[in-house]
């Protein structure tokens, strides 16, 4: 009865969860974003020099 | 070469949408459990970014066998990829978990079985990005990274079995639980189909974003080529 009633509050624990999982996601895929951005230009300046 | 394959992007909004799905019914389907409160829900994308990381390592080990066999430079940039990959999910996984275990374990940290070989294999893989990245020589780097794939993905099932074999206090939700679990419980139907919905859907992201490391690390290796050849004809 009284674990029925008492559910303790643990919501800043969950939201913290899942902040750590968007940011470290997010960055890892703006990682490959700015080293694609990086590689595209390079490449298009070497086949600009051929 | 820089063209964005359509399928590739049809990938995109598949994952994306999943991964949505996923959280939805994370947040909005499954219950809130009694005796854990909300942060219970941390569980389902803790043990999803932890199955992707276990499969990133596989995919890895399975690359670096298929390396060794053809020296093909794709598969060593596909085993790259997946160890990048699966090493900032294992990271998330590991901190989740931590998160979780604050106010059902009581602390942040506590050298159990599992939590213990989970830092092992996550150290085995970032000792892999820093030793590749000491050999210069490509052909070297690629043998070397195969092999060391094949031997640490030993350690990813070592980790998996640990609360199974070992006395733990990390709960076993799938199979029988050890005596000194805490925290574990039993998945009601709409608990499971967030749970399993959740594994889906970061396998395929998974998916999503090797294909997209691969592209970048064939781009890069093209780069290279041509910097090489640029200096020859300077030089």
């Amino acid at each position: 009865m009284f674990s029925r009633l008492f559910v303790p509050d643990t919501f800043d624990y969950m939201i913290a969860g899942y902040v750590v999982l968007s940011i470290v996601i997010s960055v890892y895929i703006a990682s490959i974003a700015l080293r694609w951005k990086i590689a595209a230009e390079k490449f298009r300046s070497y086949q600009d020099d051929k | 070469m820089l063209e964005k394959p359509r399928l590739l992007t049809g990938l995109d909004i598949l994952s994306a949408l999943m991964i949505l799905i996923a959280a939805a019914l994370v947040f909005f389907y499954a219950p809130v459990e009694q005796l854990m409160g909300q942060v219970q829900k941390v569980f389902y994308f803790h043990v999803a970014t932890a199955w992707v990381g276990m499969l990133g390592f596989m995919v890895a080990g399975v690359a670096g066998v298929l390396y060794l066999r053809t020296e093909k430079e794709k598969w060593d940039i596909a085993g790259l990829g997946a160890v990048e990959i699966s090493l900032v999910f294992f990271m998330v996984a590991i901190i989740m978990g931590s998160i979780w275990a604050r106010p059902i374990w009581n602390t942040w940290w506590t050298w159990d079985p599992r939590l213990t070989t989970a830092s092992i294999v996550e150290l085995i893989y970032a000792a892999y990005l820093l030793l590749r990245s000491g050999l210069d020589d490509p052909g070297k780097r690629a043998r070397f990274s195969a092999i060391y794939a094949i031997f640490g993905f030993f350690s990813v099932p070592l980790t998996f079995i640990s609360i199974r074999l070992v006395r733990t206090i990390h709960p076993v939700v799938i199979g029988s639980a050890e005596a000194a679990s805490q925290g574990g419980f039993n998945m009601d139907a709409s608990m499971k189909t967030a749970f399993f919905f959740s594994l889906v859907a970061f396998s395929v992201f998974f998916a999503d974003l090797l294909w997209h490391r691969i592209r970048l690390g064939k781009l890069q290796s093209k780069v290279n080529q041509l910097r090489y050849q640029s200096y020859e004809k300077e030089s």
